[in-house]
């Protein structure tokens, strides 16, 4: 024995635990959890709903800040409380969501023994949710060890726990009581309150809409040039997709092109392209292409194509043809006139990112008939509750307030002798 | 007006100026050319955020949908880093560094070039767009830095030549890199509210940002409880930035990301 004989080596379980018996108790865990979704022949769990969850909920506070009261001097609630079971339960927690990461979702054709694991529905699976009860009471206790008594130094340090836990706990427990609700609004039919859920449940809402016009505006479409030979779209310096406009001049490899009438809205008379706007109309244009290396010219009409009018494209060359792909969509939007249960009525107009908020529910512009485009008839809008957001939103900001603090404290201006000093703790 | 196809003479003139002062920084001869040194470092930064807002009003949106567009945020952010790193820490490796993988970054895009796509899908139109992205490529710069201080931390902890600075330096760009992956993170989620109806849904691209924040979670919590020991956190450091490479660059290509919210493909 040379001059190592002051620490002696501690034997497994030996108290305090440290981090190899806090990961052995997290892979304990981890195994339960699986054992636990075995004997369920791999069911997962139905997400709780209120009130049962709001009992969870209180339930689980009143037993942490009880047990962290009465049996702060426990070895394990002093270990619970302390970074290496810290440190275990973020570690099963990323091991359980790397498989989410990896394993595809909701896979019927799945090996039986991923999906009795649980591995095909991670999200609702036993193991996610012992993970989540360890990692939460870890978090916990240590966010109760810190913040009692409440130090000026400790904020940022709170802001960050209390945050998270209340991020987690309540995103868990509140995803039950998530609703997401299809309505299907027609132009001309009048007020609809029916929508209904994934299952085709139908539920009344407490407001109804009507729907007075619904539109879409789209972008410009592109030019593009093909390569007749491979049939693929040539991209690179000297090509590309052009945004088309009634005066754009390109250069396409060895073609100097040029736009001469550019209709957004337009279709076939039998000899050239008119402005229309009626349903199934295309963007069309009339370009000039020069050959900048010989002599040769070619016109013609470039159409994207609708739903009641062909694609038109200008063959430049055996090998180049030019066309026009398909308008994307710059936005979609739609008028609605609200009737609310208290008989008033407002006339609102919903587009993506843009959701309007009633009666306890948002409603968000999501989608319409795609095959008629502006045309469409139908416009699909989700109706979302969510009871919880509130609180989960407290813990955001919480954690907005944290990083914040993080950023501007970060590890303080700490020398090396400082930081070897620092307590284990 | 700017656009990809005068990239690449935006791209040499940077690399260039970026070369030139790194190399004066690094002779140190006298104040003159130290001046010098820092000037092209800075223009060369300069030109290249010249090109980025030259783009942003070329393409009539922010140039922060691509791949290859946030490559460019990439390449004009870690000179920054570098830069301000250099200045608190007096590090030149690190300065060349950044200098040189802003180079590569820019090097995949002359490689790459993209379509001149100006198009903006409804769900991007939002205010929370430009912060979200910003957030997120200044703390993969952050981060990005902290695993190059890793290697360079494990490459002289084998040659027995490691110096405890190394850690505080990885320290500092890991708590300032991941207070802005918790911002990017939180800000995604209240723009997800907004957009797609629920704050997290647990998308691929979501999943692959939580593990990189757990990632770098498990970095803070090692260190502040063993600040003496030095392999392992340089380790985890190291394995937290392969994470947060799938994450950028990887989840596109997961089969089980086709269906994601975040692909948007060339």
């Amino acid at each position: 024995m040379t001059n190592n004989q002051s620490t002696k080596r501690r034997k497994l379980w030996e108290r305090p635990w440290k981090y190899k018996e806090s990961f052995i108790v997290a892979l304990e865990l981890l195994i339960l959890g699986f054992i636990i979704e075995v004997l369920d022949q791999g069911a997962g769990i139905e997400p709780l709903q209120m009130p049962y969850n709001i009992y969870v909920a209180v339930g689980f506070v009143f037993v942490l800040i009880f047990v962290y009261t009465f049996y702060k001097n426990n070895f394990i609630v002093q270990w619970l409380s302390r970074v290496p079971a810290a440190m275990s339960a973020i570690t099963l927690f990323t091991v359980i969501t790397l498989m989410l990461g990896f394993i595809k979702q909701n896979d019927p054709e799945a090996p039986r023994i991923i999906q009795i694991l649980g591995l095909t529905h991670v999200k609702t699976s036993w193991p996610l949710a012992v993970a989540t009860i360890y990692f939460l009471t870890t978090l916990g206790f240590v966010t109760m060890r810190r913040a009692i008594p409440l130090k000026g130094k400790n904020i940022g340090f709170l802001m960050n726990h209390l945050g998270l836990w209340i991020v987690i706990t309540t995103a868990t427990l509140g995803s039950g009581d998530l609703k997401r609700l299809t309505l299907n609004l027609y132009e001309d039919k009048g007020y609809n309150n029916f929508a209904f859920d994934k299952e085709r449940k139908v539920y009344r809402m407490p407001v109804s809409m009507n729907l007075l016009d619904f539109d879409v505006t789209y972008y410009p479409p592109k030019m593009a040039m093909v390569d007749a030979r491979t049939n693929k779209i040539i991209y690179g310096d000297d090509a590309g997709l052009i945004m088309i406009n009634d005066s754009l001049v390109a250069n396409m490899q060895d073609w100097k092109i040029g736009v001469v009438d550019y209709l957004p809205f337009a279709k076939w008379n039998g000899e050239t392209f008119v402005a229309d706007t009626s349903e199934g109309a295309s963007p069309a244009a009339l370009v000039v292409a020069m050959n900048q290396e010989k002599p040769d010219t070619v016109a013609g009409w470039l159409a994207s194509g609708g739903s009641r009018t062909e694609q038109k494209y200008l063959p430049l060359s055996p090998e180049r043809i030019l066309f026009l792909t398909k308008p994307e969509p710059k936005k979609y939007s739609s008028e609605i006139m609200v009737k609310k249960e208290d008989g008033s009525e407002e006339k609102i107009l919903l587009e993506v990112n843009k959701p309007y908020k009633a009666a306890g529910w948002k409603f968000y512009q999501m989608s319409y008939n795609q095959q008629r485009g502006k045309w469409s008839e139908l416009s699909v809008i989700e109706a979302i509750s969510d009871p919880w957001l509130p609180v989960v939103y407290v813990g955001f900001f919480l954690m907005i307030g944290g990083a914040l603090y993080l950023f501007w404290i970060g590890r303080g201006t700490k020398t090396i002798d400082e930081d070897l000093q620092t307590k284990n703790d | 007006m700017s656009d990809w196809i005068q990239f690449p003479t935006y791209a040499l003139v940077t690399s260039i100026l970026w070369v030139l002062g790194a190399i004066l920084i690094s002779i140190d001869k006298n104040k003159t050319l130290n001046i010098a040194g820092n000037a092209m470092v800075i223009l060369g930064t300069g030109v290249l955020i010249y090109f980025i807002t030259m783009l942003w009003v070329h393409l009539e949106r922010p140039p922060m949908r691509t791949l290859g567009e946030t490559r460019l945020w990439y390449s004009a952010f870690l000179p920054f880093v570098g830069y301000i790193t250099w200045l608190r820490w007096r590090y030149k490796w690190f300065l060349g560094y950044s200098l040189g993988m802003a180079i590569l970054f820019l090097f995949i895009n002359v490689m790459h070039p993209e379509n001149y796509s100006k198009t903006l899908m409804p769900a991007l139109q939002s205010p929370w767009f430009v912060p979200h992205v910003i957030v997120y490529i200044f703390s993969y710069a952050l981060l990005a830095a902290s695993s190059l201080v890793s290697v360079y931390g494990l490459y002289h902890y084998y040659y027995k030549t490691f110096e405890r600075k190394t850690l505080l330096l990885a320290d500092n760009l890991v708590y300032i890199g991941f207070a802005f992956l918790t911002l990017g993170l939180l800000f995604g989620a209240l723009w997800a509210k907004e957009a797609w109806g629920h704050y997290w849904t647990w998308d691929p691209k979501e999943t692959w940002a939580f593990l990189t924040w757990l990632g770098y979670l498990l970095y803070m919590h090692f260190r502040y409880f063993q600040p003496k020991k030095v392999k392992t956190p340089l380790w985890t450091l190291s394995v937290a930035f392969i994470i947060l490479l799938i994450c950028w660059f990887g989840v596109n290509y997961l089969p089980s990301a086709q269906n994601s919210v975040h692909v948007y493909g060339n």
